[in-house]
């Protein structure tokens, strides 16, 4: 999305802007007698407000779980207990998220930032973001929409004719199955696939989809955009592998396509050589 | 108190504790020398010459302060006469783990609302209000043993507890570093300071920390002297996008909460994996204390924001929180919020129609 606004022309009236300002010791145009907060950006504080929205105040939820001692010793499947603990605490992190973009007044809440971090016997789950709404004072609706998608984003997606709906999130933590000692001796010495971490790694990526895609559609969205996703190793528990995949859930919102035509352009200083896979690559 | 802006007028610059503002001789020289400096990139720099914002110095506040979380001016040092809130901290000197409410920290005057209902946990006491507040700090909420039983290694009793003795040398560091900036400003004839940057720091070791703010001090070429110096943390293009937007900078916000866990017994067996050294155990689930902390400390930073916002609005706010185990199952939680305090100067409508286009790489 860009401007067309002319570079002199600004330069030009904001300096006449700025005299006039000035002269005015900068006086208030303000109404509001209700200071409120926003991590937007200009530009998208800018963006939303070219469609009729407004941030409304910067808002947050928390949640912190405990995970139960013993349940990291290598058994076997998944670590049931800790991808309960996670689930738990995004989901009461982003109910207090919610309840607070309610407390405000927003109708619901853009580029929610995820900070999960897992530990031996504590899952801590914050998010946090700028709750928005339209101008005119409509109603806020009984459970504001959730997305971690930036002001210019849900700017797209209402254009294009779609509405966020919320966060759809999901984890696993399973155990790599147990080598046989002849196979663990075998792998020791030669470059080959360890097909227990491989199987580990495929049972939490299914289980951590699988869980996301249907709070999608407990949620009665039509599937989720920008999803991000997250494996690795545990590392008090290198016996275990873990997965989490998360996303704003959308639906349709039956609106016409308010896009229109595409001007497409074709940048010829992109060094790029490969597919760049980041914008997939959560933390 | 948060930093409400504006260049102080001799008088504010004199803080309750005795602090002189004054801009060293050496500095104002310099600052009322002809050759000027300047924070700003290049292109920032050449974004604000368009718009006639002129660059006159480099401006500067520092303030070094003695750091310490147990030290001179916390409740750890002393056993106030009247009780209240220090009752957990008293207890979490060590002598008192877990000791009956009232008994260890000189009496709580308050009952305990709710609390952790015997044989269930989920339940939470909010307090705070008119019991236990203090220039240290004040219980936000509440947390009983829902077990019944009293003994020295059993936390029947649990808050959390703001730290406003941690908040308030914070925000005298901040204000004090960021008034003697503005002082400069005030010495160059400035209208404004633009690309302010602050950062706290440890200085030599974890005892000092030092309130580092900078910016550029600047003028609007041909505009008179406004009636308060004006400061934020935008710079060039972004600058120009905020006032195109109608908007005006009035001063940079930025505030600190601190709130501390003081475990009970629930929430101590719970960061442990469910299981404590007495024989209770509890069940698995939501750490009730440790989400409200976390919570409470996010609330309160923007609360004391808010309250000097007036009417206008925070822009572009930066919120940063740290917390860590301080050990059995006790938790500190430290946020940080700051920003751009701007004001609506006229009404625009500030963005042409969206012209979609999609780039090919």
């Amino acid at each position: 999305m860009t401007s067309a606004a002319d570079g002199d022309a600004t330069a030009g009236n904001l300096r006449d802007t700025l005299l006039t300002l000035a002269a005015n010791g900068y006086a208030s145009r303000s109404k509001s007698q209700k200071g409120s907060t926003s991590d937007l950006s200009i530009d998208e504080a800018l963006v939303l407000h070219s469609i009729g929205w407004e941030p409304v105040e910067l808002v947050c939820g928390a949640a912190a779980f405990s995970i139960p001692a013993g349940i990291w010793t290598w058994t076997q499947g998944e670590v049931v207990a800790a991808s309960a603990a996670y689930a738990g605490a995004m989901g009461r992190a982003a109910a207090a998220l919610q309840a607070e973009c309610r407390a405000v007044g927003g109708h619901g809440v853009v580029g929610v930032r995820l900070d999960v971090t897992v530990e031996r016997h504590l899952v801590n789950a914050v998010m946090v973001g700028s709750a928005v709404a339209p101008g005119g004072g409509a109603r806020p609706p009984a459970l504001p929409f959730l997305s971690d998608l930036s002001g210019r984003d849900f700017t797209l997606l209402r254009l294009g004719g779609w509405d966020p709906v919320g966060l759809a999130f999901g984890a696993s933590f399973v155990n790599a199955p147990r080598r046989s000692v002849s196979v663990a001796m075998r792998q020791s010495s030669q470059n080959v696939e360890l097909t227990n971490y491989t199987e580990a790694l495929y049972a939490a990526r299914e289980s951590a989809m699988e869980r996301m895609q249907s709070m999608a559609s407990q949620l009665a969205g039509h599937g989720v955009v920008g999803v991000r996703v997250s494996e690795g190793s545990v590392h008090f528990a290198r016996h275990v592998l873990r997965f989490a995949a998360w996303g704003t859930v959308v639906k349709a919102s039956g609106r016409p396509d308010e896009l229109g035509p595409v001007s497409v352009v074709v940048p010829l200083d992109d060094a790029a050589l490969a597919f760049d896979v980041a914008s997939l690559r959560g933390r | 108190m948060v930093h409400t802006g504006g260049t102080p007028e001799p008088e504010s610059a004199v803080s309750p504790d005795g602090y002189q503002g004054d801009v060293p001789p050496e500095a104002a020289g310099r600052l009322s020398s002809s050759a000027w400096s300047s924070g700003l990139s290049v292109n920032d720099f050449a974004a604000c010459a368009q718009m006639g914002i002129r660059p006159v110095a480099l401006v500067q506040g520092f303030c070094v302060m003695g750091w310490s979380w147990y030290g001179m001016g916390s409740p750890y040092l002393y056993r106030p006469a009247y009780g209240g809130a220090m009752g957990g901290a008293w207890s979490g000197m060590g002598g008192f783990r877990g000791g009956i409410p009232g008994t260890a920290g000189g009496g709580f005057g308050a009952p305990f609302a709710g609390g952790y209902q015997s044989g269930g946990y989920g339940g939470q006491g909010v307090s705070g209000g008119s019991y236990g507040r203090s220039r240290w700090g004040s219980t936000i909420t509440s947390y009983s043993c829902p077990h019944s039983y009293v003994g020295m290694d059993h936390r029947n009793f649990g808050e959390n507890f703001e730290q406003r003795w941690v908040s308030d040398a914070w925000q005298h560091g901040f204000d004090t570093a960021f008034a003697r900036m503005m002082e400069e400003a005030a010495a160059a004839g400035a209208h404004g300071v633009i690309a302010v940057v602050d950062t706290v720091s440890h200085l030599i070791d974890a005892s000092i920390r030092e309130f580092h703010v900078y910016g550029t001090a600047v003028v609007v070429e041909g505009a008179p002297r406004p009636p308060a110096i004006w400061s934020t943390y935008l710079a060039g293009q972004r600058l120009a996008k905020l006032i195109e937007a109608g908007f005006m900078p009035a001063s940079v916000v930025a505030s600190m909460a601190s709130v501390r866990v003081w475990a009970v017994c629930v929430t101590q067996a719970l960061m442990a994996g469910g299981y404590q050294t007495g024989g209770w155990s509890a069940p698995s689930g939501e750490i009730t204390q440790v989400s409200d902390a976390q919570m409470q400390a996010r609330r309160l930073v923007r609360d004391h924001v808010k309250s000097s916002l007036g009417g206008d609005t925070l822009h572009g706010a930066v919120l940063g929180v740290s917390w860590s185990d301080v050990g059995e199952g006790d938790y500190q939680v430290d946020a940080v919020l700051r920003g751009t305090r701007v004001r609506r100067v006229r009404d625009a409508d500030p963005l042409p129609a969206p012209k979609l286009t999609l780039r090919l790489s």
